[in-house]
């Protein structure tokens, strides 16, 4: 009872993370020792993980390969599994004797390792799901970024990763085969340390593994709202041995990366204007200049982390600190960040593991572009900044030609805008392994976000003057607890029936709140809400959702040749309506050990030949709060009284949405070279939920409802080749995916418009609806857009061409979808010298290039500058067609004008040829070196000389070079397709030191 | 004891404890909104009514909708006066307004689909509060209580014909073209109910509204300020729609009554610069307006954003008075007080696009620190004079239409030859002619130009500088069918019908 009581206590001290306690563990009596060799050169192995099986007793080998053990009374019996990355497990039984020596052989290493699926962990060998991992090694590699999730860009088969701009803020958005949802977040969820988390809030450096997992076997344990995959973040712990530290400093340069695009400079615009401006005056054109050489500089990109991690016999713990700061190459763009996190994982007792995870992180971000990004590209050459007495001017002044009346840099003296969150996450675990065949495993978290965002006009600024000084200041606290609860089993018959199963419960709830208040008359050089001489608004909200579930999953193994997998889960989400917050999800999935089979054995070349298949439904519930209840809300007022507006209809009946997978597969592994994976899958996504466009004349333009299917299609090829081994090495991996997308399923078969693209029955989701453009006039130089004429049926009978707008018929014009994706690594290694490429490809993605509304008008916009148009090989029109030559006349006039694209330019613009239509939708298909890596591990005899176990320096190249014939700043646009003026993705250098003591 | 078992059994009642909570825990799926409630609980009193209906007023001035943060008052402002002849643009802007001012609006455009939006949903909360009482889910238990029911109904039916009849403005040709052009959709029932509607015809849809609006004036009993209904708003909206119906004898009874009720009167001419700098309830000649307050600043999406820059630079300033407007108002005429020249260091014209610049600030500093705030007024009593002069000159009443011309004129600070009599028209040929002029100089900017112009069949002449003149936008006959906007695409997809 002492022993239990002083555990109890251990664990309460533990939990506080005040200590690492060095648990003092009774009746120890007998002590294990060996080396630990590699087969294959007989040459010691450290690090070699020596484990009592099924306890969480174990420690690991030291540089000399040699380990000591100490078990207890009653384990002499056990056996000792050695494991280590790349060379096969190896199991003895410790038999009663003091030394145990063991030679491991090389393996096919990725079949062993392990992979965190779920809630658990199995290794690859085992898996009958479709999962694909990304190593901490690998991420490293990958470009430069604080966000995990960008770095996974190109690097998973299926996984679509993409950023939507080059500010410092800006997040990567991704999806996993395909868009499958349209109205709630069609984004794979993300699992960090098996609580439910935000890739942007993870160091990358604390990355141990990423594991996406695909189908609905793989997935099956997240189901309720796995609909669009999952992603999960495993962050590294200590290991057994000696204290490790690293340090790792990072340092590069950015600039802007401006691709294709390029704007006029002040003699070119005159040029261009002078044609059509009568209005126009000539010395405008004696100022020239270079808005972009003032919104962009070279940004700098710091990053340093520290971490240390160690192990003893029952205590593993790694700690990190890091901080990251980003001086953007728009000036004005700024982050910075600092992250701390702790893990420690300590055996109470030999079958009770407590691991507390604790992760920080702090960032801050200036936005003091002041539209920079946008004015970089609009404003005139012809205005200067500066006035003759060197002084910025605002803007306003009467000659000022830009037509915005801005000059980003003048509010830039004394305006900011700022934002910074934070947040906290702590994780507390208990494994508690009850008899050696069931466990019991609690995972409780809590985190909490706090956001802050504050800006401020000053009143010598437009933007303060008429307020003499503004700001606005917003705060809003969050927070999510969850708990997850699983108790698991798994025995072994005769050596050859495995038998496993798990049954949980979790449960989750999210409360977050807001104030924000603005304040108006300001003294000059201060800037609080306190001091605001009059009040200006004030605003706040409270938003909660709570979220339960249970589910029980089994599988079965035979002689590690064929395995079955199902489970079944009910779950309920808050935003559901009443009577309709349940909903039940399961899956099938089956593997088969072909190369295990005896037919196949003999065969050398094949060392591993499987077949997957599995099955099952997965839901997704990511929608606003509350959207099933109708509501008046107060949020408005009318002469300074509250007032109840309609909000919503409500939709009771409003449910989960689920995604039917069916996924079949094959690993092969030849020649112990050669690694293939090939994915075949089929989703539908059934019970869309969806904001469905409503007839205004209800009083609502839109209601939320579960109606349609989405069908993704497609296969996935993760190919890796092991070209050249031995002293030189090379490597290359590549992945391929096609994903076919199609709406097959809407509420009554009617299309829905959204913006300018359109959801209809038989089409792609991301499906462009625009009219469609046909050229110039070559007579008159006007706009051409079809028109289709229709018969009777409603069928389109023939196609004229038009030069109203307004009779132009829109017609589907293309996809934002790529017809595929890819990514081709390849990783040379000599000696200490390792260099690694990466390359990403998107094919037939249609872009909508919608800046060019603002400048490539026709002259709709006089006073924004113009994109160069012939570095496309476009051209306006000038003259008549019959005009250009001789014995020509109007009436053999082609309908289209062979000579140009642009139209005859007007001020105003020419019959609103700027306006939507299919003339901006580009091919926005590109092959880009993303990243290219050269490190250089220093030699070990050097390392020891100075005391260390390594040093690594590299430098790294990130968006190097891009083909591509989309006209626009950067062809990477968001997953909609459409980008406006961007602040592109700058090309980076860096040079890192990697130090371990 | 034999600790394995201990742990084993505490394991497995941990687990069981954990799976039966998740009974109780079912109950916290159970979360409503904070900042609303829910639409079965909306209405069950008189004060609730009263706070949905203040709620129906928020909504006009307050929803946006589109790209940018439109809202009602200056989106439905634009429609009506951008393709009217007091206006002119320089050079060019990407607001839609352009596309107003040269007749080009296609069915696609924000504003189109804006104010139908907005429309619809202010006649949905109307709607609702009046099914309500409808239904007798209210029982007032006090005759003071009945009153407020009674007021309460009575702004909700002057709301849904205030609605409907601008809907008809802008998406219909004038009642005078023909009653049976088709209109918009009539809606008077609860938007759950609504399918698929048919355009009503203009016929109808005027009959609706005068039928709402006669219920509404004859239920409200309580003189509220201008900035909400009250049974003379009613009456002086009646007024306006018998005049563009050319029901001539009820225009004048309506503005009779209005002018006769002795709630408003004509600011004196020496407040008369000031009339739209002040909050809407200090100004007793305002019968109506859409309240804005500080919370409603909207700077540069207010409508002034249009037509003035503060000198802090706040509001695009692109639109400018035209010529032909600003050479008919004479050089006394107060109303040049609502214009502004721009002049730069030297006293010289600061020219834009080749355009001498001017401000128009009828939609200016209602306070000192908010220089684009402002509360659009839609009903003032000069409109009363002016109805009742025009349907006086159609009934051939030329020296009563005379009379409250020059009433108009005398309070614009003009006096003896500037005013007009029977036997002196000016350069007019017929009392009709000065009456709209008139009418044309008093209500400028104030969303009436265009529908004047048109219900009365005659042609807009838009000779005079300004970027129409380069887009077909100069001469627009009232048979041209660019005077009505397409109705939203967007609606046309969802409902066949329409």
């Amino acid at each position: 009872m002492k022993t239990t009581l002083k555990h109890i206590l251990s664990v309460l001290l533990f939990s506080s993370l005040v200590t690492l306690l060095p648990a003092e563990v009774a009746g120890q009596d007998l002590t294990i020792t060996g080396t630990v060799i590699s087969e294959m050169d007989e040459e010691p192995l450290p690090g070699v993980n020596v484990q009592v099986k099924g306890t969480n007793i174990g420690t690991s080998t030291d540089v000399n390969g040699e380990y000591e053990i100490q078990i207890s009374d009653g384990l002499e019996g056990e056996v000792l599994v050695f494991s280590f990355i790349g060379y096969a497990d190896h199991e003895e039984e410790i038999d009663g004797r003091e030394t145990i020596d063991v030679a491991l052989e090389a393996d096919i290493g990725w079949m062993d390792e392990v992979v965190v699926t779920g809630y658990g962990e199995r290794t690859e060998r085992d898996l009958s799901a479709s999962i694909s991992t990304v190593s901490g090694e690998e991420l490293e590699e990958s470009v430069a970024s604080r966000d995990v999730a960008e770095m996974l860009q190109g690097q998973v088969p299926g996984l679509q990763v993409t950023r939507s701009g080059g500010g410092t803020g800006t997040s990567a958005e991704i999806e996993l085969r395909g868009r499958g949802s349209i109205g709630a977040s069609s984004s794979p969820l993300f699992v960090v340390d098996g609580v439910i988390g935000t890739p942007r809030h993870v160091n990358p450096n604390d990355v141990e593994s990423i594991s996406v997992l695909k189908d609905a076997d793989a997935t099956a344990q997240y189901g309720a709202r796995a609909a669009n995959g999952v992603v999960l973040i495993n962050t590294k712990s200590g290991q057994r041995g000696e204290t490790r530290l690293n340090v790792n400093t990072g340092l590069g340069v950015s600039n802007k990366n401006t691709g294709n695009f390029s704007v006029l400079n002040a003699q070119e615009l005159y040029g261009l204007q002078e044609q059509f401006r009568p209005e126009i005056q000539q010395e405008w054109a004696e100022t020239d200049t270079d808005w972009q050489d003032h919104a962009f500089q070279t940004g700098l990109f710091q990053d340093y982390d520290v971490s240390i991690s160690s192990g003893t016999e029952r205590t593993r713990y790694y700690v990190s600190g890091g901080y990251h700061r980003e001086q953007g190459h728009l000036d004005g763009d700024n982050f910075e960040r600092i992250t701390g996190r702790v893990n420690v994982s300590h055996d109470v007792m030999d079958n009770l593991e407590i691991t507390t995870n604790f992760s920080a992180r702090v960032e801050e971000s200036d936005n003091n572009t002041f539209g920079a990004a946008y004015q970089a590209y609009t404003n005139l050459p012809w205005d200067d900044p500066y006035n003759e007495e060197g002084e910025l001017r605002t803007g306003l002044e009467s000659d000022w030609i830009g037509r915005d009346n801005n000059n980003f840099l003048y509010p830039r003296q004394y305006n900011y805008n700022e934002s910074a969150w934070q947040s906290y996450t702590g994780n507390v675990r208990l494994d508690w392994t009850i008899l050696p065949w069931l466990e019991f495993r609690t995972t409780n978290s809590a985190t909490f976000h706090y956001s802050e965002s504050e800006s401020f006009s000053d009143a010598r600024t437009p933007a303060g003057a008429d307020d003499d000084g503004s700001m606005f200041r917003s705060e809003g606290l969050s927070r999510n607890l969850t708990s997850t609860n699983i108790i698991e089993g798994e025995s072994t018959f005769d050596q050859i029936h495995t038998i496993g199963g798990l049954l949980g419960f979790e449960f989750e709830s999210s409360r977050s709140t807001g104030v924000s208040a603005s304040g108006i008359g300001a003294a000059p050089g201060l800037s609080v809400l306190n001091i605001m001489s009059e009040p200006d608004g004030v605003g706040g909200g409270v938003s909660e959702s709570a979220f339960i579930g249970g589910f029980v999953q089994a599988y079965y193994d035979y002689d590690d040749r064929y395995s079955l997998n199902t489970s079944f889960r009910r779950d309920g989400s808050s935003v559901f309506g009443a009577d309709n917050r349940f909903g039940n999800f399961y899956s099938i999935g089956a593997s088969w050990m072909l190369s295990s089979e005896s037919f196949l054995t003999d065969v050398e070349a094949i060392d591993i030949l499987k077949l997957r298949a599995s099955y099952g439904t997965t839901g997704n519930a990511a929608i606003g709060n509350y959207q099933a209840q109708g509501i008046y809300s107060y949020t408005q007022s009318y002469d300074g009284r509250p007032g109840g507006v309609p909000d919503r209809l409500g939709a009771q009946h409003l449910t989960w949405e689920v995604a039917r997978t069916t996924n079949l597969g094959i690993d092969i592994a030849l020649w112990n070279r050669v690694e293939l994976d090939i994915d075949l899958y089929n989703r539908d996504n059934t019970d869309l939920l969806q904001s469905v466009p409503v007839e205004a004349t209800t009083g609502f333009t839109s209601q939320m409802d579960n109606i349609g299917t989405v069908n993704n299609r497609g296969v996935e090829i993760a190919l890796t080749t092991h070209n050249i081994t031995g002293d030189f090495n090379w490597s290359t991996s590549v992945n391929f995916s096609r994903n076919r997308n199609e709406v097959t399923e809407l509420f009554e078969g009617e299309a829905m418009n959204v913006g300018n693209q359109r959801i209809e029955e038989g089409e792609d989701l991301r499906t462009w609806y625009m009219r469609k453009w046909a050229g110039v006039d070559p007579e008159t130089g006007d706009p051409l857009w079809e028109r289709e004429i229709l018969d009777a049926e409603g069928n389109v009978e023939d196609v004229e061409l038009t030069s109203n707008r307004g009779e132009a018929t829109r017609q589907k014009v293309g996809t934002a979808t790529p017809d595929f994706t890819a990514g081709v690594r390849n990783t040379f290694h000599y000696r200490g010298f390792s260099l690694t490429g990466q390359i990403n490809i998107v094919q037939g993605k249609d872009v909508y290039h919608s800046g060019r509304t603002l400048f490539d008008s026709d002259g709709g916009y006089i006073n924004y500058n113009y994109m160069d148009i012939e570095e496309h090989g476009w051209s306006r029109w000038e003259e008549p067609w019959s005009e250009r030559e001789e014995g020509r006349s109007p009436e053999n006039a082609p309908d289209v004008d062979p000579d140009h694209t642009h139209p005859r330019p007007m001020v105003g613009g020419n019959s609103n040829a700027q306006e939507t239509s299919s003339r901006f939708l580009e091919d926005g298909s590109y092959i880009r070196l993303q990243t290219a890596r050269l490190s250089y591990d220093l030699p070990p005899a050097f390392i020891e000389r100075i005391g260390a176990a390594g040093i690594t320096l590299s430098v790294q190249g990130d968006n190097i070079w891009t083909s591509t014939d989309f006209s626009g700043m950067d062809p990477e646009t968001g997953l909609g397709g459409t980008i406006g003026t961007q602040n592109p993705v700058p090309q980076r250098v860096l040079f890192n030191i990697a130090l371990s003591l | 004891m034999n600790f394995k078992k201990l742990t084993t059994n505490i394991a497995l009642m941990a687990v069981l404890l954990l799976l039966f909570s998740a009974c109780d825990i079912q109950d916290s799926l159970e979360l409503t909104p904070h900042d609303g409630v829910s639409n079965e609980e909306a209405i069950e009193s008189v004060d609730d009514m009263e706070r949905v209906t203040q709620g129906n007023y928020a909504l006009i001035i307050n929803e946006s909708g589109g790209v940018f943060a439109w809202h009602y008052p200056r989106q439905y402002h634009e429609m009506i006066e951008m393709p009217g002849d007091n206006v002119t643009l320089p050079g060019t802007t990407i607001d839609p307004l352009f596309e107003m001012y040269t007749y080009a609006s296609t069915s696609d455009q924000p504003h189109i689909s804006n104010i139908w939006n907005i429309s619809y949903k202010v006649i949905y909360g109307a709607n609702t509060i009046i099914r309500a009482d409808e239904n007798g889910d209210i029982q007032p238990e006090t005759p003071a209580e009945e009153d407020r029911l009674d007021q309460v109904i009575g702004e909700n039916y002057f709301l849904r014909a205030l609605m409907h009849f601008n809907l008809a403005n802008a998406y219909a040709p004038p009642y005078t073209h023909g009653e049976n052009n088709p209109a918009v959709p009539y809606i008077d029932i609860p938007g759950e109910q609504v399918e698929q509607p048919e355009r009503n015809t203009v016929g109808e849809v005027y009959d609706r509204v005068i039928e709402d609006l006669e219920r509404s004036s004859e239920l409200m009993n309580e003189p509220k300020s201008n900035a909400y209904a009250s049974s003379e708003v009613a009456d002086a909206l009646l007024s306006r729609v018998y005049l563009y119906m050319e029901e001539n004898e009820k225009a004048i009874e309506y503005a009779d009554r209005v002018i006769d009720s002795g709630r408003y009167n004509l600011v004196e001419s020496s407040e008369y610069p000031d009339y739209f700098h002040q909050p809407p309830e200090n100004n007793p000649e305002t019968i109506f307006a859409y309240k804005h307050t500080s919370e409603q600043d909207r700077e540069f999406s207010a409508i002034g954003s249009m037509y003035f820059t503060s000198e802090g630079g706040t509001g695009w300033g692109e639109m400018f008075p035209s010529k032909e407007y600003r050479e008919l108002l004479h050089e006394d005429d107060l109303r040049w007080e609502f214009i502004q020249e721009e002049l730069d260091e030297d006293g010289e014209p600061i020219m834009h696009e080749g355009q001498p610049t001017f401000y128009m600030t009828k939609y200016a500093h209602q306070t000192e620190d908010e220089p684009l705030l402002s509360s659009p007024v839609v009903l003032r009593k000069a409109e009363m004079y002016l109805n009742r002069a025009e349907a006086n000159a159609k009934l051939g009443n030329e020296s009563q239409a005379i009379e409250d011309v020059n009433l108009i004129r005398s309070r614009a600070g003009l006096q003896g030859d500037q005013l007009y009599s029977t036997g002196d028209l000016g350069e007019h040929d017929t009392v009709l002619d000065v009456v709209l002029e008139e009418r044309r100089l008093e209500l400028a900017f104030e969303s009436h130009r265009s529908i004047d112009v048109f219900r009365n069949h005659r042609t807009m002449e838009r000779d005079y500088p300004g970027s129409h003149q380069q887009h077909g936008a100069v001469t627009i006959e009232p048979d041209d069918p660019r005077i009505v906007y397409p109705l939203p695409e967007r609606e046309v997809d969802l409902n066949p019908n329409l």
